[in-house]
């Protein structure tokens, strides 16, 4: 019960690494937007994580008891950036305002790929993570044989 | 060598001192209550290693603690085996010696 | 009325050390996964299980109670040690996570190992007599 539920939390940080992977891909896809549907600029995606208890799916009081927090983790992806926009100056571009001044995405490269290096060292963790867990599943079937 | 090794496990059960002095004890009876202690084992920990794969299923118990459960049950159930078969052999032998 | 059990005299005290850790490490290999999956996630603090600290009391408590036992190396359910882990502050290192993981199913599978091979000695104790 343990090792599956370790196994549970991995995956729980896979996923959640691969939200934060795909946030950081449409930014980067869309770091020279200036319209999107809305109106306005592309706006940057962040993957906010926080952690979350790993549901239990049998309703067994005694797992309960013996998985006081049981942490796994979710990613939440939000658009809410408050930094400013870029502006440049350009009106001849189509999407210039009547200032003459183009409003930038607020993606800024570098930080991007640093955080893509993160999310993905982060991704290779939880993987051997869950192949340690199940490695000790499978030698704990030995006794057995 | 393994001859030796039950001998051991069994003598304080028969009452003997560890000389292998013997008491005046009806050899049979003795034979049957260590047979008897041994099936009961081997039913409780069969029943204990059921109760260890049933947790497990439902997620309240580890493998590991379930196979240790079953492979304890699997060793009672062989030492019972072998405590009959030495138990036969045994009244074989007295009932040869009493012509 | 003698409670100990015949069987009990095959299984004996290593036994009992040896199931204990694996019970020990399971959860623990638990809490560090969520350690892992959780090092980014702001306001997480680690956790950890002190391993010997917990391993030490359980076997004390295990020795103080040598006739209670009627179900071979099992300890009664209200003497069991709580594993409680422990909060670790400061920042989390993931690298050390990893580590300690390592070790942890390292260490496990020389347990299970250690109790396989008593196992089959035992089988063959009981099995090869004649």
């Amino acid at each position: 019960m343990n090792l599956f539920n370790a196994m549970e939390v991995s995956s729980s940080g896979l996923n959640a690494q691969r939200t934060a992977t795909h946030a950081i891909s449409m930014n980067l896809a869309n770091i020279h937007t200036t319209r999107t549907d809305e109106g306005g600029p592309y706006l940057r995606k962040q993957a906010i994580l926080s952690s979350s208890p790993i549901p239990s799916r049998f309703s067994g009081i005694l797992a309960e008891r013996m998985n006081p927090g049981l942490l796994g983790v979710k990613a939440e992806v939000r658009t809410d950036d408050t930094r400013n926009h870029e502006m440049i100056f350009d009106p001849t571009h189509p999407h210039a305002d009547e200032s003459g001044y183009v409003t930038l995405p607020n993606v800024n490269l570098l930080e991007e790929m640093v955080g893509l290096l993160a999310a993905v060292r982060s991704y290779e963790a939880n993987v051997t993570a869950f192949n340690s867990a199940k490695s000790m599943v499978l030698k704990s079937l030995e006794i057995g044989k | 060598m393994g001859d030796l090794k039950i001998q051991e496990i069994l003598s304080p059960s028969l009452g003997r001192g560890v000389g292998g002095r013997k008491v005046a004890h009806d050899p049979i009876s003795d034979f049957k209550k260590i047979l008897n202690k041994s099936v009961r084992e081997a039913n409780d920990l069969f029943a204990q290693a059921d109760q260890a794969t049933q947790a497990m299923t439902f997620g309240q118990k580890d493998v590991h603690q379930a196979m240790i459960a079953l492979e304890q049950a699997n060793l009672a159930f062989r030492l019972m085996i072998q405590v009959r078969n030495k138990m036969i052999s045994a009244y074989e032998e007295i009932m040869r010696m009493q012509v | 009325m003698d409670r100990r059990l015949i069987i009990n005299r095959l299984f004996d005290q290593t036994f009992g050390l040896l199931e204990r850790s694996l019970d020990i490490r399971t959860p623990r290999q638990r809490i560090l996964s969520s350690n892992i999956a959780n090092s980014e996630t702001p306001g997480y603090e680690a956790k950890d299980i002190p391993f010997e600290k917990i391993l030490e009391r359980s076997m004390n408590q295990y020795s103080l109670v040598p006739l209670k036992r009627t179900h071979t190396n099992h300890l009664p359910e209200d003497m069991v040690t709580e594993i409680m882990a422990e909060t670790v502050p400061g920042e989390i290192n993931i690298d050390q996570e990893m580590a300690k993981l390592a070790e942890n199913n390292l260490r496990f599978q020389a347990e299970v190992q250690a109790l396989l091979k008593k196992f089959e000695a035992l089988r063959t104790t009981i099995s090869e007599t004649r």
